[in-house]
C-alpha cells in the first residue's frame, strides 16, 4: 500500500505543472487552481486504487479538478447571484496540444515572473509546478515551514495585485522574461548540490531541476540557452553520487571514482548540448555546459582538456564576467601553467570575494602546490563556510589528524 | 533516384559500456557524418530515438491488448537516416561509412513511399516513433495495412484520437514512411574492422518493421492509448518510442 502511495505521489507530482497550468487558464488563479487540483487528487486516490492508474492520468485529473470547480462554481452563484460563473463551458475551447504546452509554459512564466523576488520565485515554482508541498520546501531552505507559507502565500496576493497577466511572453521579450526561469531552475539544482547549511545534496531537488529543465526543453525546443541549462544539470546530476565518499564527506572532483558517473545522464548531457551548440553559440549556460562536458568525458583529472576549459572560461568572463567565473578559471591556469600563475590570477579579485568561502579554500589549495604556508587561508575558509560537509573538508586540511 | 531508410540498431548494453569520451567522439563523428550526407545531398531525414527502456510495445494476442516496457530485443533501433540514392547498392555504401557504437547493424530497406517532415525537434511538445511490427502474410497485406495507417494517422491530425476525452489535445501527425519488404533490403553487420554486407530476409530477427510513422503527443501514456484502438497491432503490435532531440 505505501509503495502504491509512492507510486501514486509520484504521478500527482509529475502531472501538476500540466494541470494546473490548464486550471489557472479556465479559473483565471492560482489559488482556484491549486484548490481543485488537490480536489482531483483526493478523488483519484480511492478510484485509482480501485482500478488502477489511468492510462491519461493527467486528462483524468483535468476533468476531475474542471467537475469540481464547476460545481463550486454553482455553488457560490446560488449563495451569491453577483458572482459571475467562471467556469467556460467545456464546449467553447477544446484544448489543443499546443494550448495544453502553453498552459505549463504560462505557469512556470507567471511563477518566475520579475515582480517576485527570487527567492519567492523558486518556492513558488517548486510548490506550483513541481507539486513540492510547503513542508518540503520549508526542509529544503531550511526554514521554518510558516515562513514558506507566508512568502507563498503573499507571492500570490502580489500577483494579483499586480495584475500579472498570465501569458507567455511575445518572442521579443522572451530573452528578458527566459532569463529568470532559467536562474530559477539552475538556483533549485544548485540548492541540492550543495545546501548552504546541512547534508551534502537533496538529490530530490537536483531530479526536479533535471525534469523541469527537460520540460522547458519540450516546451521552447530552439533555445540554445534552455538546452545549455539541461546539459549543464545532466553532467551535475551524473556526477552527484560520487561527490562525497562512503562516511558522508565532500570529495573533490580530481578524487572522485569517475568510473561510478552516471552515464547515461552524461550522453543526455552530451545530446542535449549538440543541440545547443547547433542552434546558438557562447552563451551563459552553454558555455558552463562546455566546460561540465570537458570534466564529464575527461578519464582523469591530470587528462582533462585544460585548454578548451581555459577557452571556454575566457568567452565565458566575455559575456558574463564575474568573480566567480573567473576564479574558477584559475583553476584552468594551474593546471596549464602552474600555481604561480593561478595565484597571480586570484590576485585581484580577493576584494570581490572576501567571504566567499571557495575563494580562500581555492587559494589555499594553490598555496600549498607552491611550497606556501596554506593554514591562515583554509581558516579563513573554515569560518566563512557553511555546509557542514565542506566544514569537514576544510577541518581536515587544517589538521589532517581530525 | 530512390529514396531508402538506414535503420541502425545498436546494443545497448555496449553503447552503455562506452567510456564518455568515446560517447562523446562518437556523437560528434555522427554529427559528422550528417553534415556530409547533407552536404552531398543525400540526406532527407534522421532522428535518434531515446533508450528502449522508455519505449514500449503494444500487442494484440486472441482478443487481449499488451503492454510491455522495454527492453524488448538485444539490439535496438536507435537512429535511423532516410537517404536518396541511385540504387540499394549506393545506399549500403552510405550505411557502411556510418559511425555506428560496438555490436550496432544497420539495415538498409527501400521506402515504398512516405512522407517527412524535417522539423521534427522544433515541435513543442513530445515526438513519437511508432514502429509497426509483424509479419504480414504477403506484400499486398503490408501495402493495405500500411495504406490503412497512413489514413489513420492523417485523420489523427484533426481528430487526435482523444474524441472520448473531452478537452484533451489533438495529436499531430508528423510525416511516415512505409518499407518495402524486408526481402529487398540488405544487412550491414561489423565484423573485426570489416563491414559484412549480408541480403534480406532477416530471419534472425524475430521484429520486423514494416513502417515508421511520427505523432507529436503529450505523453508517452497518451502514445500506448491511442496505439491500442487502432489496427496496428494486426501482424504483430508497434514499438512506441520518443525521439531524442538532437
Amino acid at each position: 500500500m505505501a509503495e502504491l502511495n509512492h507510486a501514486l505521489e509520484d504521478v500527482f507530482r509529475r502531472e501538476k505543472g500540466r494541470v494546473v497550468g490548464a486550471l489557472v487558464r479556465l479559473l483565471g488563479n492560482l489559488d482556484s487552481a491549486e484548490e481543485a487540483f488537490q480536489e482531483a487528487v483526493l478523488a483519484a486516490l480511492p478510484a485509482w486504487r480501485a482500478t488502477g492508474t489511468p492510462t491519461n492520468p493527467a486528462a483524468w485529473l483535468t476533468t476531475a479538478a474542471k467537475n469540481y470547480a464547476r460545481d463550486a462554481a454553482r455553488h457560490r452563484r446560488i449563495v451569491d447571484q453577483k458572482a459571475p460563473l467562471l467556469i467556460a463551458d467545456e464546449a467553447v475551447a477544446p484544448a489543443t496540444l499546443a494550448t495544453i504546452a502553453d498552459d505549463e509554459l504560462r505557469l512556470i512564466f507567471t511563477c518566475c515572473h520579475p515582480v517576485l523576488s527570487l527567492d519567492t520565485q523558486v518556492a513558488l515554482t517548486l510548490k506550483v509546478v513541481a507539486g513540492f508541498t510547503s513542508e518540503e520546501i520549508a526542509r529544503a531552505f531550511l526554514c521554518p515551514e510558516k515562513t514558506i507559507a507566508r512568502r507563498l502565500t503573499r507571492a500570490k496576493r502580489t500577483l494579483e495585485e499586480e495584475c500579472v497577466a498570465y501569458t507567455v511572453p511575445e518572442r521579443a521579450d522572451l530573452p528578458e522574461r527566459l532569463a529568470p526561469v532559467l536562474a530559477v531552475v539552475y538556483l533549485i539544482f544548485n540548492e541540492g548540490h550543495t545546501t548552504r547549511e546541512g547534508p551534502l545534496m537533496r538529490l530530490d531537488l537536483q531530479a526536479e531541476a533535471l525534469r523541469l529543465a527537460r520540460v522547458l526543453c519540450d516546451l521552447l525546443p530552439d533555445e540554445p540557452e534552455v538546452y545549455g541549462l539541461y546539459a549543464l544539470i545532466a553532467f551535475g546530476v551524473a556526477r552527484a553520487a560520487t561527490r562525497t565518499d562512503e562516511h558522508g564527506e565532500l570529495l573533490l572532483l580530481s578524487e572522485q571514482d569517475r568510473s561510478r558517473w552516471d552515464r547515461a545522464a552524461i550522453k543526455e548531457g552530451l545530446v542535449a548540448l549538440l543541440r545547443a551548440r547547433r542552434l546558438g553559440d557562447g552563451e551563459s549556460y552553454l558555455l558552463q555546459a562546455e566546460i561540465a562536458a570537458c570534466h564529464a568525458t575527461a578519464p582523469t583529472w591530470e587528462a582533462t582538456d585544460w585548454t578548451r576549459i581555459l577557452r571556454a572560461y575566457d568567452e565565458l568572463l566575455r559575456v558574463a564576467p564575474s568573480p566567480v567565473v573567473a576564479m574558477n578559471r584559475a583553476v584552468a591556469v594551474c593546471m596549464l601553467e602552474g600555481p604561480g600563475a593561478a595565484l597571480a590570477a586570484l590576485a585581484p579579485l580577493e576584494a570581490e570575494l572576501a567571504n566567499y568561502h571557495l575563494f580562500y579554500a581555492l587559494r589555499a589549495d594553490f598555496r600549498s602546490r607552491q611550497g606556501e604556508n596554506a593554514q591562515a587561508d583554509y581558516r579563513r575558509a573554515l569560518d566563512l563556510a557553511s555546509n557542514e560537509s565542506e566544514r569537514a573538508f576544510l577541518r581536515k586540511k587544517i589538521d589532517p589528524a581530525n | 533516384m530512390s529514396e531508402f531508410m538506414i535503420m541502425i540498431h545498436e546494443s545497448e548494453a555496449d553503447e552503455a559500456a562506452l567510456e564518455p569520451a568515446e560517447t562523446r567522439a562518437l556523437l560528434e563523428a555522427r554529427a559528422g557524418y550528417e553534415q556530409r550526407l547533407r552536404a552531398a545531398g543525400a540526406y532527407r531525414d534522421g532522428e535518434r530515438l531515446r533508450p528502449s527502456g522508455e519505449g514500449r510495445r503494444v500487442h494484440r494476442r486472441d482478443g487481449q491488448v499488451r503492454v510491455d516496457v522495454g527492453p524488448f530485443e538485444e539490439k535496438a533501433l536507435g537512429a535511423y537516416y532516410v537517404v536518396e540514392a541511385p540504387s540499394l547498392d549506393e545506399a549500403v555504401t552510405l550505411a557502411q561509412s556510418c559511425p555506428v557504437s560496438p555490436g550496432a547493424e544497420c539495415y538498409v530497406r527501400p521506402v515504398m513511399r512516405g512522407d517527412l517532415s524535417a522539423d521534427k525537434a522544433s515541435q513543442p511538445g513530445r515526438v513519437f516513433a511508432f514502429a509497426v511490427l509483424g509479419n504480414a502474410p504477403n506484400e499486398r497485406a503490408w501495402v493495405e495495412l500500411m495504406d490503412g495507417i497512413q489514413e489513420i494517422t492523417r485523420e489523427a491530425r484533426t481528430h487526435g484520437g482523444y474524441d472520448e476525452i473531452a478537452g484533451f489535445p489533438a495529436a499531430r501527425r508528423l510525416g511516415g514512411v512505409r518499407l518495402e519488404p524486408p526481402s529487398r533490403g540488405r544487412r550491414v553487420v561489423n565484423t573485426g574492422g570489416r563491414r559484412a554486407v549480408f541480403d534480406g530476409p532477416f530471419l534472425e530477427s524475430k521484429e520486423v518493421i514494416g513502417g515508421l510513422f511520427f505523432m507529436h503527443m503529450i505523453s508517452l501514456e497518451a502514445a500506448v492509448q491511442w496505439t491500442r484502438e487502432k489496427p496496428f497491432l494486426q501482424y504483430g503490435g508497434t514499438e512506441i518510442r520518443e525521439l531524442w532531440r538532437s
